[in-house]
């Protein structure tokens, strides 16, 4: 069954388009990525699913309802982090938590505790007094507890810290392993690999790909960072495999993919000081989208 | 309900201080009225007044001497009407822009409330802390009058108030309106505060105004009259029905617009 349905969705804010045509599908017991740069739209696409803003043209829907007319109903069964959002400080921690248990019709949310446990939360503070971590981590615990058949998670991983951040990826599995969906949305590759089965990645509005993860992993370019001890023409760089070259003074910068023997023997043909290699960052991705 | 009893909790320092201050205030004046009214000056005081001030005491003018005069001039066309409008204004222009601002509407809203709803449970929260300022109020009169041993027919008090919690009540579902088309709670506050006393002056001038006696229909404080229920000794329905009337017609528009709006924070 899809959980959720989206069909080439668009939405302008006057002159700026947030998302462009967007479509795309999710089924149950998916994590599905949504990647993408600061401004790319995925923020937009979310508030769409939570009927915060109506497209301009398209439709989505979840669990087979439009998400404008069935909102109520949609969101009954979901948990929300929002990517920016406001806490009620006056609150304590357990009280807050205790009023969206209540909203969400669950006296004893079932989750609740564990997921307290889990991250570590003192919910007999005032939020007031909350670290932007821990009410990170409050925003959590709101949007799981209830144990939601969907999770809609807007770049949840920031102000979490290295250790919450793996406690959350495991949540994320585990939750999977339920038959829960998760919708993802993050602007760190790196994030995405580790917990995802797909990602769908952003780029201006636009969807330029959805892929597996393991697709992602397999294609995905690396970057060579060699310091030469003298000035080395770049063109001898122009190799099968080779995606891109930079020259900076002595030191050659190279995006490459899985052949990488050809390039190791013209490099040893000079004499190396330096050479690093470094994952491809989200930039590079897109490159390799865009080369398509 | 759960939003409602959380605002309700929220505004409650607020509202309490607003209440205490109706309350010793309606009874200090109350208390003070023997010694104020004995004194055949004032009411050649007040005979001297202009018209223009005379409109600030409302439409049908009665005897200031009597305490029921002397109670619409000093507490319920003035500053009854000022402090409650002020707090209408406050209150209500935040009801829905407070949020907005803070950016906690979002996870409010990803849970099952509908827009609707949310609304709805605000205002009530509003309208239960006007309902609590009049009761304050009342009780506060109520009181001096029993110390000073002078009574107003307790009936024709409540219809004041009844009709004065109406107005206000209006007033604040035009403080909900902006409250919706403003994203921040100042603005949406200045607005309303703005409206308030637009139309509390527009009030004066229309009834001053002489030369054009149906301006002073389109006030929306003209409806409002605490003279003219205790010259009549009846409440006015008409002038219910009119508030009445305002009230549901921007609360629906209010919701409309919220229901339309995007929200992003
Ligand atoms: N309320 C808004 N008004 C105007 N433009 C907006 C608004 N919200 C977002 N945008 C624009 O839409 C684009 C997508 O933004 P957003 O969905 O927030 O991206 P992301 O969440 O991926 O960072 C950006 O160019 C942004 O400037
Ligand atoms: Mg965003």
């Amino acid at each position: 069954m899809k959980i959720l349905e989206i069909q080439s969705l668009t939405k302008r804010y006057g002159s700026v388009c947030g998302v462009k045509d967007i479509s795309f599908d999710i089924g149950q017991g998916e994590i599905f990525g949504y990647l993408g740069p600061n401004g790319s739209g995925k923020t937009t696409t979310i508030r769409i699913f939570l009927d915060f803003i109506r497209p301009s043209s398209g439709r989505a829907r979840l669990f087979g309802l439009d998400s404008h007319v069935h909102s109520s109903k949609i969101k009954s069964r979901i948990g929300y982090v929002p990517g920016e959002y406001g806490i009620y400080e006056e609150m304590r921690g357990a009280e807050y938590l205790r009023f969206f248990g209540a909203l969400r019709g669950c006296q004893k949310p079932p989750l609740r505790d564990r997921l307290i446990d889990i991250f570590g939360l003192d919910i007999s503070k005032r939020i007031k007094s909350y670290s932007h971590g821990t009410r990170q981590k409050l925003a959590v615990v709101q949007a799981f507890m209830h144990d939601p058949e969907l999770l809609i998670l807007d770049e949840p991983t920031i102000g979490l810290d290295p250790l919450m951040q793996q406690r959350f990826y495991e949540l994320l599995l585990e939750m999977k392993n339920r038959g829960k969906t998760v919708f993802l949305s993050s602007h760190i590759l790196s994030e995405v690999e580790k917990v995802c089965d797909r990602v769908g990645i952003l780029k201006e509005g636009e969807l330029v790909a959805i892929r597996e993860i393991s697709e992602i992993k397999r294609l995905r370019l690396r970057s060579i960072e060699i310091t030469f001890k003298q000035e080395v023409n770049e063109s001898v760089f122009r190799l099968d495999g080779v995606r891109k070259v930079e020259r900076d003074g002595n030191t050659i910068q190279l995006w490459v993919d899985s052949n990488i023997n050809g390039i190791l023997r013209t490099i040893s043909e000079y004499p190396v000081e330096n050479m690093s290699f470094r994952d491809a960052s989200l930039e590079d991705i897109f490159m390799e989208y865009y080369s398509e | 309900m759960r939003i409602y009893l959380r605002y309700l909790k929220s505004e409650r320092i607020g509202s309490l201080l607003f209440a205490i201050g109706l309350f010793g205030f309606g009874y200090i004046l109350v208390v003070m009225y023997p010694s104020f009214g004995k004194l055949q000056a004032l009411k050649n005081y007040f005979e001297m007044m202009p018209v223009f001030l005379k409109a600030l005491l409302g439409d049908e003018i009665i005897d200031f001497t009597t305490l029921k005069g002397f109670m619409t001039v000093e507490f319920f066309n003035t500053t009854w009407l000022f402090v409650t409008g002020v707090f209408s204004c406050l209150l209500a222009g935040s009801l829905v822009a407070e949020e907005t601002e803070k950016k906690t509407l979002e996870i409010l809203l990803s849970t099952a409330v509908t827009r609707t709803g949310y609304i709805i449970s605000k205002f009530a929260g509003f309208l239960t802390l006007l309902v609590f300022l009049a009761t304050a109020s009342f009780l506060g009169l109520y009181l001096g009058m029993w110390r000073i041993g002078e009574q107003i027919d307790e009936g024709l008090m409540f219809y004041a108030f009844f009709t004065g919690t109406i107005c206000m009540a209006a007033m604040g579902s035009i403080g909900l309106l902006f409250s919706c088309l403003f994203n921040e709670q100042r603005r949406a506050i200045s607005m309303t505060l703005i409206v308030f006393f637009s139309l509390y002056l527009f009030n004066l001038f229309a009834t001053f105004l002489e030369q054009y006696p149906r301006l002073k229909y389109f006030a929306l404080f003209h409806y409002y009259d605490a003279s003219k229920i205790f010259k009549r000794g009846a409440i006015c329905w008409p002038d219910i029905g009119i508030l009445l009337a305002v009230f549901t017609i921007v609360l629906i528009s209010s919701i409309f617009t919220f229901r339309r709006k995007d929200i992003y924070i």
